[in-house]
């Protein structure tokens, strides 16, 4: 019980975040064509930016997608499984779902460590790669513990 | 190559989420490769998933998405819908052809069919139902005419298409023009038979002040397709920068002019489009590793050979490619089909000659008709709910709708220079 508010807590924080983002890449992207049309001032930094917030976004959004059911997937056949067997294929992809998850985190937290290192930067911003980065084991483990949550349903509705 | 495929299909048939499976798949694939000559090093699918959406143009993705749902919010829509009822209400097929120039026009702006869909279903579907038109043939007006939406200028299919392969998102947008007025038209046609055979007769009159009325109150809202599309056609704004000027100005409709929106309901559209990117995004992130193997394998070469060994005529392959999208659409959405095939056919269709612009057009008519093709269509579950009838019974009454639009998918498939003469026109 507790679990389920400490997880509905972090998807409305995770979609408050996530539409954050949003509004800095609408009020970026207007930015940018305000300075440019209007005072021919281009800024150079704002194009990078607005990536940067797309890609937190996309890996920031995706558990909240799924703990309200909006992310895509193809229901046409287990739909038609009957309950019993439907229960164990939801079961078999949960947990794959979650191992490859689990993977994903480990692997791009081996590639930020490299990345910062060496040292790599973005072109205008001079912003560490890492940062950049850092959003996919971030939007992994957020999507993880949805996944988690589901699989312990699952288990209890027996 | 066969493994890949096979995992991918079995993971997506399972109900795995979209994004996870192909990534998954990808990871099959890398740890098969650690038994054979060249070990792949696994940290190279964290890498893809990030490089897939490290791209500008696909910011005109959030950016379209956002506009649309402002404008269903704030009320745009609605006086769209309203002068195109003024102006084509009193026709035989009477708001049947409203539907259609309706999501024409909306379609304008929002350049998603499920958006459209729900926009005029919510305002044309009850309507109808009040002009004696059966709930299911209502309902399966909108949803015929929603498909339109994808093929219209802007378009999100286009820009995700775009992003992925490279192709200008300006040629493919002006590229869309032509095609889906056909569409359109087809469904015009088709519509008024349905009609006449069924014995509806338009009760309105045609009402000139109603239309100077509704014309001047929708000015602004027709203003603004006009805008975008103008932009970037004259290479005044990206895409991207075209999106954000028409998030501006929704926002400036719906909350100044007509005053629909409020600072908390634009917060709720914000985070719901938010969530909408999102999931997208992620399944972007994962088609990317599909891609990178597709590569890797040289896939693009194999199947070129294979498709050449049955024939060389660009048509029939196109042909081919089509008989197999359509029915894929069956139990498949058009994201979905995108992900997994643009990878994978993109690069096969360019060696063979045919022009990227026209192919992706097909291939976005063609998969768009999977939102209204049975078991599985969002828009077909959508205009059913709006229309309070079952989707049994919506699917059986879209089925002449669906054979116009298929009749214009083979216009589009063995005519190139309907798609192509206007951006060669416009766009070097």
């Amino acid at each position: 019980m507790r679990w389920n508010r400490v997880s509905e807590r972090i998807v409305a924080v995770a979609e408050i975040i996530s539409a954050l983002f949003l509004l800095l890449i609408a009020g970026l992207t207007i930015a940018q064509v305000v300075m440019r049309y209007v005072f021919s001032y281009p800024f150079t930094w704002t194009e990078e930016l607005s990536i940067a917030a797309f890609i937190y976004l996309g890996f920031i959004g995706i558990g909240v997608a799924y703990a309200q059911g909006r992310h895509l997937w193809v229901d046409a056949f287990v739909g038609m499984l009957p309950a019993s067997l439907r229960k164990v294929v939801d079961g078999i992809v949960l947990g794959l779902s979650s191992a490859f998850l689990l993977i994903l985190i480990v692997l791009m937290i081996r590639v930020m460590i490299v990345t910062s290192k060496v040292g790599i930067t973005t072109a205008a911003l001079q912003l560490p790669r890492a940062v950049i980065y850092l959003s996919l084991p971030m939007g992994c483990i957020l999507f993880l513990i949805q996944v988690v949550r589901r699989f312990w349903g699952l288990g209890r509705t027996q | 190559m066969i493994i890949l495929f096979g995992a991918m299909l079995l993971l997506l048939f399972s109900g795995m989420e979209i994004g996870t499976a192909m990534g998954f798949a990808g990871m099959i694939y890398i740890l098969i490769s650690w038994f054979g000559p060249t070990p792949i090093a696994l940290t190279t699918i964290a890498q893809n998933f990030v490089y897939g959406i490290d791209s500008f143009p696909f910011l005109a993705m959030p950016m379209f998405i956002l506009a649309g749902g402002l404008m269903n919010e704030g009320g745009v829509t609605h006086q769209l819908v309203r002068f195109s009822q003024a102006l084509v209400g009193h026709i035989t097929g009477g708001l049947g052809n409203v539907s259609v120039l309706a999501n024409m026009i909306v379609s304008g702006m929002t350049g998603s069919s499920v958006a459209d869909a729900s926009a005029t279903g919510a305002v044309m579907i009850p309507a109808m139902k009040r002009e004696k038109y059966p709930p299911e043939m209502a309902a399966a007006i909108i949803g015929a005419s929603a498909t339109i939406g994808p093929i219209v200028p802007p378009s999100i299919a286009f820009v995700i298409i775009g992003s992925m392969t490279g192709t200008s998102i300006g040629r493919l947008f002006i590229g869309g023009a032509v095609p889906g007025c056909l569409m359109g038209l087809m469904l015009l046609i088709t519509n008024y038979f349905v009609t006449k055979q069924k014995g509806l007769i338009p009760e309105r009159r045609f009402d000139g002040k109603e239309l100077l009325r509704s014309a001047r109150e929708a000015v602004l809202s027709i203003l603004m397709p006009i805008f975008v599309i103008g932009s970037i056609l004259f290479g005044i704004a990206t895409p991207t920068e075209a999106a954000g000027v028409a998030v501006a100005y929704a926002f400036f409709l719906g909350f100044i002019v007509y005053r629909k929106l409020t600072l908390r309901s634009t917060f709720e559209v914000l985070k719901r489009c938010a969530v909408t990117t999102a999931s997208v995004t992620f399944t972007v992130a994962g088609a990317a590793v599909i891609s990178w193997v597709a590569t890797d394998e040289q896939i693009t070469l194999k199947m070129t050979e294979g498709l050449l060994s049955i024939t060389s005529n660009p048509v029939a392959i196109l042909f081919i490619i089509n008989a197999i999208l359509f029915i894929l659409g069956f139990p498949l959405e058009p994201l979905p089909l995108t992900m997994m095939l643009i990878p994978i056919l993109f690069p096969v269709v360019i060696k063979l000659g045919i022009d990227p612009v026209h192919f992706v057009v097909i291939f976005t008519v063609n998969t768009t008709l999977a939102l209204i093709t049975p078991p599985v269509g969002a828009t077909l579950y959508i205009v059913s709910a709006l229309g309070q009838t079952s989707v049994s019974k919506v699917s059986r009454a879209i089925i002449p709708y669906l054979i116009g639009l298929i009749v214009a998918l083979v216009i589009i498939t063995v005519w190139p220079g309907l798609t192509l003469w206007l951006p060669n026109l416009l766009m070097k």
